[in-house]
C-alpha cells in the first residue's frame, strides 16, 4: 500500500475522452460544468478506434443498424467519412457546450484505442473524462442527485483524486463518497486517513469500504447509490477489464 | 262692443301664493322620492315588475326629460334590494371539448371563491408538482426505471457479446451502431491476418459472424419496445406522483363545494386533467427548476384551470339592476375576445366576456329603447335573447352566418330577468305598428304624463320635489318665493294655468341656473329673483333669431302694421320653435276675392309650402263661406289667401280665423284694424277653437307693440277656449293691467269681426236675412251680387258660344 503524500499540482485541462460511439449531449455539458468549476481548459479527444479501421478491411466487415437493426456493408471508405461527420458533430456541440459555460476550449482528433489513448496524451496536469452514464441512457430528466464517489488507497494519485473530487463535491454541493479500497484489514487506518486529508479541506464524506476487485466493486458501488461522478486514478483504469468501463453506471475522471 | 270680449290683467296670469307653503326654505322639506303625477306610470311599472310572466317586460314611454330613468331607477332600486341576489356565473374549460367551455352557476359570492380557489389551487401546483418530481423518492424510483431499462438492454448486449467472445468475435461498436470482428491475442485480425486462415476457418468465423449478427439483430429489434414500456411505466409513475401532489389540494376544495354537484364534477374533471397531463406538468415543472419564475409555469397550466367569472354579484345586495347605456350588440350579449400570437388570432374561454345581459340576469335590466334601435343588430339580438330565455356569446358574423372559422361556442346562460325599454311615445307606436314581436315581448305600457294638475296639494308635492331635486343635486336651497316662481314657471312650460309640467330636465336645469345667480349675487338661498333671473337668461341665450325676425319687422323689412286700418289685411300670429326655444312672431295675411268659381285657393299649398292641416283649414273656410252666405246659391267666387313674406313651411291650421277674418274683410270692403292680432282656428260652423303657443303669440305681438309704442289700442284676439292657458310674462300682463294692451278672447267668427272691423258682425233675423251694415249683411250682398254676374255672364257666354259644353255645366 503506498502512502506517499502528492504533490500539489495546478490542473490545466480536463481532456474529454470521445469515441465514435459517443452521442451523448449530456456527458458534453457534464465535462463543461466540471471544467468550468475547476477553471480549466476543456479538451475533447476524439479517438478513432483503430479496430474499426481494421474491420473495415475485412472482406466480412457487416455493421449492424442500432435504429433499424438491419446489416449493411461496413466499408472504409464510409467507416472514414462517417468518423469525419461524427467529429465534427461532437466538435461542435463541445464548442456549444464550452460557450455557454464560460470556459476555454479546443478539439483533436486521432486514431488509436480510445481510453488508453486518451489517458496516454494527458499531462499530469490533466484530468479526464471517461466513458460513463450508460450506452441507451433513457429520455427523462437525467439530473443526478447522486453523490461523488472516490476510490482511495492512500496513494499519491490517489490523495490527489481525493482532493479533485472533493474540491468537486463541494462546488456541485454534493456528498462526498469515499470508496476505502486495500484489504479489509486496512481499511480503518486508510479511512483514518482520508478523514485526516478532508479535514483540511473541510468536506464532510461518507466512507464505504470495497474489499478486493477495486474498480469493478466501486463501480456496482457507484451504481446503487447512484453517484453522479466517480473520480479515481490511472492504475485503476490500466486494470480495469474489457467492457467495464463501457457499462459504467457514471462517468468517470481520471487523476493521472 | 270691445269690453265684452276682453281680458282683465287678473286672467292673464295665474300667480303661485307663496304663502301657501308651510315652508320658509326647501332645506326643511323632507325629500320626496316617489313620481308626482304619475300615478298610472307607477300602477304600470309596480304590476310590470311584479308579474312573473314571460313576455311581461316594459316600455316607459313619455316626452323627454319626464324624469323616466329617475324613476325607473328610484323605484326599481329599493324594490331590487327585497328580492332574492341574482346568481355567479362562471365559464370554465371543458377538457373534453374545449370549443364548447362550459358554464357554471354559483350562488352569488361563490363564483369569486371558485375562482380564488382555484387559483390558489393552480399556485398551490406550482411548487408542488415540482416538489414531488425533485423528491429522492420519485428520483430514485424513476432512476431505477431508467437502470432497468439500461440494464436490460446492456444484458442483452452483454449476452451477444459473451457468445462472440467465446468464438474469438469481439462485438465493437460503429457510429451508427454494432459490428463483429474476429481477434486474436484481443486484437481486430487485420485483413492480411484474415486472409492467412485456412478457408475453412475463415468459413467459419463468416458463420459465426452472421450468425451472431443475426442474433443481435433480434436483440436490438427488441429495444424500442423495452422503451416503449419503460415510457408507459414512467408515464404512470408520473401519474401517481401528480394525483399525491394534487389529490389532496383537489380534495379541499371538493369539501368547499361539495353542496355545489355541479361544480363538484367540474373539480373532478380538473383533476383527472392534471392527472392526464402529469407529462406536460412535468416539464412545466422541470422549466420552472430551471427559471424559478412562476410565470413559466402560469402559462403552461394557470390558464387551462382558470375560471373565468363572467358574472359576480356578490358586492350585488338583492338582485341586479344594470343600466347599459351604450348597447351595443356586443355589449348586450357579450363578445369572445381574441389575442394575437405570432400573428395569428387566438382565443379561449377565458376571453369571454359578459354583456348587459348577463349582469342583469336574476333582476332588471334598463335601456334606452332608442340606442338599442340604432345599434346594429341589438334589436335582434336582445328580442332573440328574451324570446329563447337565453344568451348565446357569438359575434355579429356568427349570428349572421358570415362567418364560419372555428370559434368558441359557450354554453348558453339561462335568462330570467325584467328588460326596462325607455323611450319616446312615436318610437313605442311605431314599434308596436311595425314589429309583431314588439308587443309579446313588451307587453307592459309604463306611460308617463307629461302634465300634472295644478292645485294645493299639486304645488304641495311639486314644491317638495324641486327640494328633492336642490338637494340632490346639493343645490344652495330655495326660498318658498322662488318656489313659487319655478311652480309658476312650470306652468308656463306647460302652457296652461292650470296644469304642471313633468319636464323634470328642464326644471333641474332651472334650479341649477338659479343657484347659479344666487351664488353670483353672493347668497346661499335661492330668491325668486335667481329664478325670475335664470328664466331670463335662458331666454336671452337662446333669442338671436326672435330678436333678428323682430328686429326686421321694425326696420319695415317685414311688413307689419301695428296702427290704422286696412281691408283684407289681418295681423296673424304663428309659433316658431328653434332648439327647444319658443317664440312668436305676427305674420301679415291677406286675401283677394273676385268672380269664380266656388274656390278659395291657399297659396302656400299652390307652392307647396303649406301642410296638411294648414291645408284643411282652408278648405274649411270655403265651405263655411257657402254653408253662411251662399246656402241656396253657387258660390260664385275665386279668392286666394296667403302669408305674406313667409319663405317656409306653414303648418296647423291656428290661422285659419286670421284667413277667415281677411277674406271676410275683403268681401265686405270692411277695413280690418291693424293694432290688433288674432290668432284661433275656425270650424265650419264659424266656431273659434283653441290653439297651441297662446302665450308666445300674445307675447310675440306685445313685443313689436312696445318696441314701437304701446297706444292703448294695441292688442291680441284669442280663442276663448285658449284663456286657461294663459300664463303670460309680468310685462304683458302690467301692461294690460294698465290698459297699454289689450287681450280679447273670442268664440265666434263673428266676434273676432267685430273686434277686428269695428263694425257689429249681425245675426240673421226672423226672415232670415242680416240687418243692413253689418258685416254679414255686406258679405251676403257682396256673394249674392258676385253671383248674379256669374249668372249673367254664363248665360251671355252660353248664347254667344253655343254647344260648349264646360260653359253650360258652368252655368248649370
Amino acid at each position: 500500500m503506498a502512502t506517499e503524500s502528492a504533490p500539489a499540482r495546478p490542473l490545466e485541462r480536463l481532456v474529454l475522452a470521445l469515441d465514435s460511439a459517443m452521442d451523448d449531449g449530456e456527458r458534453l455539458r457534464l465535462a463543461a460544468r466540471l471544467a468550468a468549476r475547476l477553471d480549466v481548459e476543456l479538451s475533447g479527444l476524439f479517438v478513432e478506434d483503430i479496430a474499426l479501421h481494421r474491420l473495415a478491411d475485412l472482406p466480412i466487415a457487416i455493421e449492424v443498424s442500432r435504429l433499424a437493426a438491419q446489416s449493411r456493408t461496413f466499408a472504409a471508405a464510409e467507416l472514414e467519412r462517417c468518423l469525419r461527420v461524427h467529429a465534427a458533430r461532437l466538435e461542435a456541440a463541445l464548442g456549444a457546450a464550452a460557450r455557454a459555460a464560460g470556459v476555454p476550449w479546443s478539439f483533436r482528433a486521432l486514431r488509436g484505442q480510445p481510453i488508453r489513448d486518451a489517458l496516454t496524451a494527458a499531462t499530469e496536469r490533466d484530468l479526464v473524462l471517461v466513458a460513463g452514464a450508460g450506452r441507451y441512457p433513457l429520455r427523462g430528466r437525467g439530473r443526478g442527485v447522486g453523490p461523488v464517489a472516490v476510490i482511495f488507497d492512500a496513494s499519491g494519485t490517489a490523495t490527489g483524486a481525493l482532493a479533485i473530487a472533493a474540491r468537486v463535491a463541494r462546488l456541485e454541493a454534493r456528498r462526498l463518497l469515499v470508496l476505502v479500497a486495500g484489504a479489509e484489514a486496512d481499511s480503518a487506518a486508510l479511512r483514518d486517513r482520508a478523514h485526516g486529508e478532508l479535514a483540511t479541506l473541510s468536506v464532510p464524506a461518507d466512507y464505504v469500504s470495497l474489499g478486493g476487485g477495486e474498480l469493478a466493486a466501486a463501480l456496482t458501488v457507484a451504481a446503487r447509490v447512484h453517484a453522479e461522478l466517480l473520480v479515481t486514478d490511472r492504475r485503476q483504469i490500466d486494470a480495469a477489464q474489457a467492457g467495464m468501463l463501457e457499462r459504467a453506471p457514471c462517468a468517470i475522471v481520471v487523476v493521472r | 262692443m270691445t269690453e265684452t270680449y276682453r281680458l282683465d290683467a287678473e286672467r292673464l296670469f295665474r300667480g303661485c301664493d307663496p304663502e301657501q307653503f308651510d315652508f320658509l326654505t326647501t332645506a326643511e322639506v323632507e325629500p320626496y322620492t316617489g313620481m308626482i303625477g304619475q300615478d298610472r306610470a307607477l300602477d304600470a311599472l309596480r304590476f310590470g315588475v311584479g308579474i312573473r310572466r314571460d313576455g311581461y317586460n316594459l316600455y316607459l314611454l313619455g316626452p323627454s326629460g319626464a324624469g323616466k330613468h329617475t324613476a325607473v331607477l328610484d323605484f326599481l332600486k329599493p324594490y331590487a334590494r327585497k328580492q332574492p341576489g341574482g346568481s355567479d356565473w362562471c365559464y370554465v374549460n371543458n377538457f373534453q371539448d374545449p370549443q364548447r367551455p362550459r358554464l357554471l352557476r354559483l350562488p352569488a359570492g361563490r363564483g369569486s371563491e371558485l375562482r380564488q380557489g382555484v387559483a390558489q389551487l393552480v399556485d398551490d401546483l406550482g411548487s408542488a408538482i415540482p416538489a414531488a418530481f425533485e423528491s429522492e423518492e420519485y428520483q430514485t424510483r424513476l432512476q431505477e426505471l431508467q437502470e432497468e431499462m439500461k440494464e436490460r438492454q446492456g444484458q442483452a448486449l452483454q449476452g451477444v457479446r459473451d457468445v462472440a467472445e467465446g468464438k474469438n468475435i469481439v462485438l465493437l461498436h460503429t457510429p451508427g451502431g454494432f459490428a463483429f470482428a474476429p481477434t486474436r491475442n484481443g486484437e481486430v485480425l487485420g485483413p492480411d491476418e484474415f486472409e492467412k486462415l485456412p478457408e475453412e476457418e475463415r468459413k467459419s468465423v463468416e458463420q459465426d459472424v452472421q450468425a451472431l449478427q443475426e442474433q443481435l439483430k433480434k436483440v436490438l429489434k427488441q429495444f424500442p419496445q423495452w422503451q416503449h414500456e419503460a415510457r408507459r411505466t414512467i408515464k404512470k409513475l408520473n401519474r401517481e406522483v401528480t394525483l399525491f401532489a394534487v389529490g389532496h389540494l383537489i380534495e379541499e376544495l371538493l369539501q368547499a363545494f361539495r353542496d355545489l354537484p355541479a361544480v363538484a364534477e367540474y373539480l373532478n374533471a380538473v383533476q383527472q386533467d392534471i392527472v392526464d397531463n402529469a407529462d406536460n406538468l412535468r416539464r412545466a415543472a422541470d422549466s420552472l427548476a430551471e427559471n424559478p419564475n412562476i410565470a413559466e409555469l402560469d402559462g403552461q397550466f394557470a390558464r387551462r384551470y382558470q375560471v373565468n367569472l363572467l358574472v359576480g354579484q356578490e358586492e350585488t345586495d338583492g338582485a341586479p339592476v344594470v343600466y347599459q347605456d351604450h348597447p351595443t350588440y356586443d355589449n348586450l350579449l357579450g363578445r369572445v375576445e381574441h389575442t394575437a400570437q405570432m400573428g395569428t388570432l387566438f382565443t379561449d374561454f377565458t376571453l369571454i366576456r359578459s354583456g348587459a345581459l348577463h349582469r342583469a340576469n336574476g333582476g332588471y335590466l334598463i335601456l334606452d329603447a332608442d340606442k338599442v334601435l340604432t345599434q346594429p343588430y341589438a334589436w335582434e339580438g336582445l328580442k332573440r335573447a328574451i324570446k329563447s330565455g337565453e344568451v348565446n356569446i357569438e359575434s355579429i358574423g356568427q349570428a349572421l352566418g358570415l362567418i364560419s372559422t372555428i370559434s368558441l361556442e359557450p354554453e348558453p346562460v339561462p335568462l330570467d330577468l325584467k328588460v326596462v325599454l325607455v323611450g319616446d311615445r312615436m318610437l313605442y307606436y311605431l314599434l308596436s305598428e311595425l314589429d309583431p314581436e314588439f308587443k309579446q315581448l313588451f307587453k307592459v305600457e309604463v306611460d308617463f304624463n307629461d302634465q300634472m294638475a295644478r292645485d294645493r296639494q299639486g304645488n304641495a308635492l311639486y314644491a317638495q320635489l324641486i327640494a328633492t331635486m336642490a338637494q340632490r343635486q346639493q343645490l344652495a336651497p330655495l326660498e318658498r318665493g322662488a318656489v313659487a316662481r319655478v311652480v309658476e314657471h312650470s306652468a308656463r312650460l306647460a302652457e296652461d294655468a292650470e296644469r304642471l309640467s313633468t319636464d323634470l330636465r328642464s326644471i333641474g336645469n332651472l334650479l341649477c341656473e338659479a343657484d347659479y345667480w344666487a351664488r353670483e349675487r353672493g347668497t346661499d338661498v335661492v330668491a325668486a329673483k335667481d329664478v325670475q333671473q335664470a328664466i331670463d337668461a335662458q331666454i336671452r341665450r337662446r333669442d338671436r333669431i326672435r330678436e333678428r325676425l323682430q328686429d326686421e319687422v321694425l326696420r319695415g323689412t317685414v311688413l307689419i302694421d301695428t296702427d290704422g286700418e286696412a281691408i283684407a289685411q289681418v295681423n296673424a300670429l304663428s309659433v316658431i320653435e328653434l332648439g327647444g326655444f319658443m317664440f312668436g312672431v305676427p305674420t301679415r295675411v291677406t286675401a283677394t276675392a273676385r268672380l269664380g268659381e266656388g274656390e278659395v285657393v291657399d297659396i302656400e299649398r299652390e307652392v307647396e309650402l303649406g301642410g296638411a292641416l294648414h291645408s284643411k283649414g282652408v278648405l274649411i273656410l270655403s265651405h263655411f263661406l257657402a254653408a253662411r252666405y251662399s246656402a241656396d246659391r253657387p258660390l260664385s267666387l275665386s279668392a286666394s289667401v296667403v302669408f305674406e313674406q313667409n319663405y317656409g313651411q306653414v303648418e296647423g291650421d291656428s290661422a285659419s280665423l286670421a284667413e277667415l277674418c281677411a277674406l271676410l274683410s275683403a268681401l265686405a270692403w270692411a277695413p280690418i284694424r291693424q293694432c290688433l292680432a288674432v290668432t284661433g282656428s275656425v270650424n265650419q260652423l264659424g266656431q273659434v277653437q283653441a290653439i297651441g303657443g297662446v302665450n308666445d303669440k300674445v307675447e310675440g305681438f306685445f313685443d313689436i307693440c312696445k318696441a314701437r309704442g304701446l297706444t292703448g289700442r294695441q292688442g291680441v284676439v284669442i280663442p276663448a277656449s285658449n284663456v286657461v292657458h294663459l300664463m303670460l310674462r309680468q310685462d304683458v300682463v302690467a301692461a294690460v293691467k294698465d290698459g297699454r294692451f289689450h287681450v280679447y278672447a273670442v268664440d265666434s267668427v263673428d266676434a273676432a269681426l267685430q273686434l277686428l272691423t269695428g263694425v257689429e258682425a249681425g245675426e240673421r233675423d226672423a226672415d232670415g236675412s242680416f240687418p243692413d251694415g253689418t258685416v254679414n249683411q255686406r258679405i251676403e250682398a257682396r256673394l249674392n251680387q258676385l253671383a248674379e254676374e256669374r249668372q249673367a255672364h254664363s248665360e251671355k257666354s252660353h248664347d254667344g258660344h253655343d254647344g260648349d259644353p264646360g260653359e253650360t255645366a258652368d252655368g248649370d
